[in-house]
């Protein structure tokens, strides 16, 4: 009986400081939120996208990098907030689409996206993501372009609408994955 | 409390308010360092856990390494060729990726499986004829289980080959499709796909290098534990006011001629001559003990200048509330535990998406962290935004603090 008088005096008295509730209590929730607000969101990169002027090629290309499973697209208002949300790191890399790219694309130029990412091999691992995701458009938009020069399509757009309805039946070249080993944590762990 | 006396002298006039103030605060830096607490808190602390932290995260946080690919190629087709001409090698220049030939495909196996390589790209055989005849075709990439990253660009990297490939078809295959394309001799269709592989290609990707404002972890931890601790060495001047009174002594002192803003004014410079001096010794400590660096040493004493005020303001403003040191150290520690944490001295919270990542400017320590990150990669001139930003703290709540500082240097 007297250790549990002496047990809940101390413990009455340890409540009665504010400090010791709060570093009891409030702060290990408030650690938790603050580690998992920060760190939750998995290790998907982040990727920030400029689109300058959006045309319907300038969102499908967007849709396209948003689609690549490494990838997480923010969309991000101009260049000057994307460099400078690169450079501070909250986010991985960006890309820059230009504000002419629907039009030079149909007028049979070479578009150039601009990539950015910090020095570092993380930034050139993400690039090949970007790169890949660029080239399956690029698929698309060099098919539609040469059956307009070849005069196989009216126009760009036709061109576009039929290497869009061929792209499901022409047989592809593909990649196909396959596992070695065994993982250092199981997948259920994420 | 002797060294009380000089300050006591009659007829010390309003310009001698500034001496009378120096002279409390010197004997106030005199007691902390005699009892050593602001040694330990202001530098054997923050100073011992910037290390541990160091040693934990140091690995986590760096940079990737470059990635070990292997490549088989058992494809004795042009194909095969292309793919490491066109491909592996401009990466093997760039130095981002270790390419090594494996003779076999069950080789190739076996170094994924242990996880000496992150992945192996097989160019199949057959597969340039697979590739000429227009059926179906594929490239395959073994990835380590170990490696689940770096196995994600190896496949981006395959996949860019075979977009490359899928490109030229699809756009023989747009023309050669409907009534015009109707009859095509392979002949034809071959310098079709030709012309097909020298067309423009549309889109192509250009690399900016942007400059890094984010410390190095060594860095990151140094600055982070430096500032955390800060908010702690800061207290000591402040919340010897409230142990001046209990003890009695504040009485005395005021009962001298000194002017009541004198006797506080020595206490505000005692809190910021311990946080300025600690905040120099674990600069200089951690520069010298593993390596941080700090960036322009003007730019720093510019922001430690400021922190530290803004520290006093902070602190100071919290112990008007309190009756008691005691009590005030309780608060104190509250609200500079939250203000660190909130601050990202432990992790970058600014990284934080959302309501979170912005929210981490109402403390402080955040400023003076995004300072040293700026000061990393631009001139001197990046440092006046969270300067001010301190100083703004700083003035706002010093001055809310000196109205009720007043009232408490009453007895």
């Amino acid at each position: 009986m007297k250790v549990l008088v002496i047990a809940a005096t101390t413990l009455r008295r340890m409540l009665r400081t504010r400090a010791n509730i709060f570093f009891v209590f409030v702060f290990p929730m408030l650690l938790i939120l603050v580690l998992g607000a920060t760190f939750g969101r998995g290790a998907t990169p982040r990727l920030g996208v400029v689109v300058s002027r959006p045309g319907a090629l300038a969102t499908a290309l967007v849709r396209q990098l948003d689609h690549a499973p490494s990838l997480k697209v923010t969309l991000v208002s101009s260049d000057s907030s994307l460099l400078s949300q690169v450079e501070r790191g909250s986010l991985d890399a960006g890309v820059e689409i230009p504000a002419g790219y629907d039009s030079a694309i149909e007028a049979g130029k070479t578009v150039t996206v601009r990539y950015l990412a910090r020095p570092g091999t993380a930034g050139q691992q993400l690039g090949q993501a970007v790169r890949s995701a660029v080239d399956s458009q690029a698929e698309l938009l060099a098919a539609a372009r040469f059956a307009a020069a070849e005069r196989a399509a009216p126009g760009f757009a036709a061109g576009l609408t039929k290497a869009k309805n061929l792209v499901r039946l022409v047989p592809v070249i593909s990649v196909r994955l396959r596992a070695a080993g065994k993982a250092l944590f199981p997948s259920s762990l994420g | 409390m002797t060294e009380q006396q000089p300050a006591g002298r009659p007829g010390a006039r309003p310009s001698g308010s500034a001496r009378a103030a120096l002279l409390i605060a010197e004997k106030d830096l005199k007691a902390r360092v005699r009892d050593r607490s602001a040694l330990i808190f202001g530098i054997l602390v923050p100073l011992g856990l910037a290390f541990i932290f160091n040693l934990i995260f140091a690995g986590v946080s760096g940079n990737s390494k470059a990635i070990s690919l292997g490549v088989v190629v058992a494809d004795h087709g042009q194909m095969g060729q292309a793919f490491t001409a066109q491909v592996l090698d401009p990466l093997r220049h760039i130095g981002i990726i270790s390419v090594r030939a494996e003779p076999s495909v069950a080789a190739g196996r076996s170094l994924a499986a242990k996880g000496t390589v992150s992945a192996v790209i097989v160019v199949p055989a057959g597969f340039t004829a697979a590739v000429e005849a227009g059926g179906p075709a594929s490239l395959t990439v073994i990835e380590s289980a170990s490696a689940p990253v770096t196995g994600e660009i190896a496949r981006s990297i395959a996949q860019g080959y075979a977009d490359a490939l899928n490109r030229v078809r699809l756009s023989v295959a747009t023309v050669a499709s409907g009534s015009a394309g109707a009859g095509l001799s392979p002949g034809q269709l071959r310098r079709i796909g030709a012309r097909a592989a020298a067309a423009t290609v549309p889109v192509a990707v250009s690399d900016i290098s942007a400059k890094t404002k984010q410390l190095d972890s060594k860095s990151f931890f140094a600055a982070g534990m430096a500032v955390f601790f800060l908010f702690f060495t800061v207290q000591f001047g402040v919340t010897s006011l409230l142990e001046e009174r209990s003890e009695g002594t504040l009485a005395r002192l005021l009962a001298s001629p000194i002017r009541r803003g004198a006797v506080l004014a020595g206490k505000l410079i005692t809190s910021f001559a311990l946080g300025v001096f600690s905040m120099v010794v674990l600069v200089i400590g951690t520069s010298l003990l593993f390596g941080a660096s700090w960036g322009s040493p003007l730019g720093v004493v510019v922001l430690i200048a400021a922190a530290s005020l803004s520290a006093v303001g902070i602190m100071a403003l919290v112990a008007t509330f309190a009756k008691s040191a005691e009590q005030a150290g309780n608060a104190q520690a509250i609200v500079a535990v939250v203000l660190g944490l909130l601050g990202g001295t432990f992790f970058p919270v600014s990284l934080a998406p959302g309501i979170l990542g912005k929210l981490t400017f109402i403390a402080p320590q955040a400023w003076f962290m995004r300072g040293l990150g700026d000061l990393r990669a631009g001139s001197l001139s990046v440092v006046w935004t969270p300067a001010l930003a301190l100083l703004g703290f700083a003035v706002v709540t010093g001055a809310v603090a000196m109205l009720r500082l007043r009232r408490l240097a009453e007895v």
